[in-house]
């Protein structure tokens, strides 16, 4: 089936030809068997193409697509927050370097707004020289025998590490070995001196406090990160509890 | 603003026709239907309104398209065993009618089914939903004579396809 005029059948069929060039096609194809062959049968094609049931979109498919966007349009606000404060988000390096100046800025704090009384008796202790390092008034640890006071035979040897912080059976309970007792910090130990003492708990303190601040200091990288704000609250507070 | 419900309604229908003669299943052309209405919801404020359908109809054929390609490997079910040919009797026909006339629509969807993308999409949009020229070439990003040239080699092919399992007399007129 070969005709020259078959190339003008889309036109024909689409209205695209003009009417004097449309009616000279008809006029062709009443010839043309090959034309009127493949004229019909485009024209039966065209009318059951779009004869062709038009099943509508079912209910539920519809109801599905509203629910989903129910869903996240409640979720939407979160989201636009979120968006926003991707604008404010900061680079890892940048974050990174936020948090060391953080840490610095903790530092400076505990060396410049400590009040005096708190003053750590560490350095005044390291400057003197050891010889002429006053003897305080309680005995030091070390000229104190490392027995219990209360043990049954005073001339018992000292049991070494191994059995270190295992109470004799006969022990009191109220006297535990001066091992358990080093092993509770937060407990200072009534026969420490006092000098040790305020040692030990200034180091606490100062330990207590980077761990405090350890926290804060992620806190606040963390919500520097959603919320450039936020973040400053958190280092305010946190330099507020240093001071 | 996202769009508004309403227009979504005005879609649904023709997104979901489209999407069920592409995938030739139910289940796939709810599921495409619903991504393009969520789309169309977040994005569709975005886009002109004359170009709206065009845009929708670019959304759904991409995700039919998506949705075919990651399930290549599954069984497809054709638009006849997917019981859709069978779907729209009209009462007021014989029984011999009916089944004429469903013998037809089958014999239409596997034609149609045969064809390869684009033809498969430009047919669907020129033939069956009956969509301007300008708005097919821009659903399927195709300059207008490109499209005309495909839909004309379409339209061949289908017949070409028709004319060796069914007769002309046999088509509807």
């Amino acid at each position: 089936m070969t005709c020259a005029h078959l190339d003008q059948l889309d036109a024909y069929l689409d209205g695209d030809l003009a009417p004097q060039a449309a009616r000279a096609y008809e006029a062709h194809a009443e010839a043309c068997a090959a034309c009127t062959e493949e004229l019909a049968l485009a024209q039966r094609l065209q009318g059951a193409l779009r004869a062709l049931p038009a099943e509508p979109c079912p209910y539920n498919v519809y109801r599905g697509a509203l629910d989903r966007i129910a869903r996240e349009r409640q979720d939407r606000p979160a989201a636009a927050s979120a968006a926003t404060l991707g604008r404010v988000r900061l680079p890892r390096w940048q974050a990174v370097g936020l948090g060391v100046a953080l840490v610095v800025l903790a530092a400076l704090a505990l060396l410049f707004y400590r009040p005096a009384a708190e003053t750590l008796p560490g350095p005044r202790v390291a400057e003197t020289p050891v010889d002429e390092a006053p003897l305080p008034e309680t005995p030091a640890p070390a000229q104190r025998p490392l027995v219990l006071e209360d043990a049954p035979d005073a001339a018992t040897p000292d049991p070494g590490p191994s059995d270190a912080g295992r109470p004799t059976p006969s022990a009191p309970q109220a006297a535990p070995p001066r091992e358990v007792a080093d092993a509770a910090p937060s407990r200072p130990d009534p026969d420490m001196p006092q000098d040790e003492a305020e040692a030990q708990a200034a180091r606490e303190g100062v330990l207590l406090a980077f761990s405090l601040f350890a926290d804060a200091n992620r806190q606040a990288t963390r919500s520097v990160r959603e919320n450039v704000g936020h973040g400053l609250d958190y280092v305010t507070d946190a330099l507020t509890f240093l001071r | 603003m996202p769009l508004d419900t309403a227009a979504l309604a005005a879609h649904r229908h023709r997104v979901y026709r489209v999407a069920l003669r592409l995938t030739g299943c139910r289940d796939d052309a709810a599921d495409v239907t619903q991504e393009v209405l969520v789309r169309l919801w977040r994005h569709g404020d975005r886009v002109d309104e004359a170009k709206r359908t065009a845009w929708a109809l670019r959304v759904t054929r991409n995700a039919a398209l998506d949705l075919l390609r990651s399930r290549q490997t599954r069984t497809r079910y054709t638009l006849a065993h997917d019981g859709l040919t069978a779907a729209a009797p009209a009462d007021d026909h014989a029984p011999d009618d009916l089944a004429e006339a469903a013998d037809v629509r089958r014999h239409l969807d596997h034609a149609l089914d045969g064809l390869d993308e684009p033809y498969k999409s430009i047919v669907v949009l020129r033939e069956i939903e009956g969509l301007p020229y300008q708005d097919i070439a821009d659903a399927l990003e195709l300059p207008l004579n490109t499209l005309k040239v495909y839909l004309h080699r379409a339209r061949r092919r289908l017949r070409d396809a028709l004319r060796t399992t069914l007769p002309a007399e046999e088509l509807p007129s």
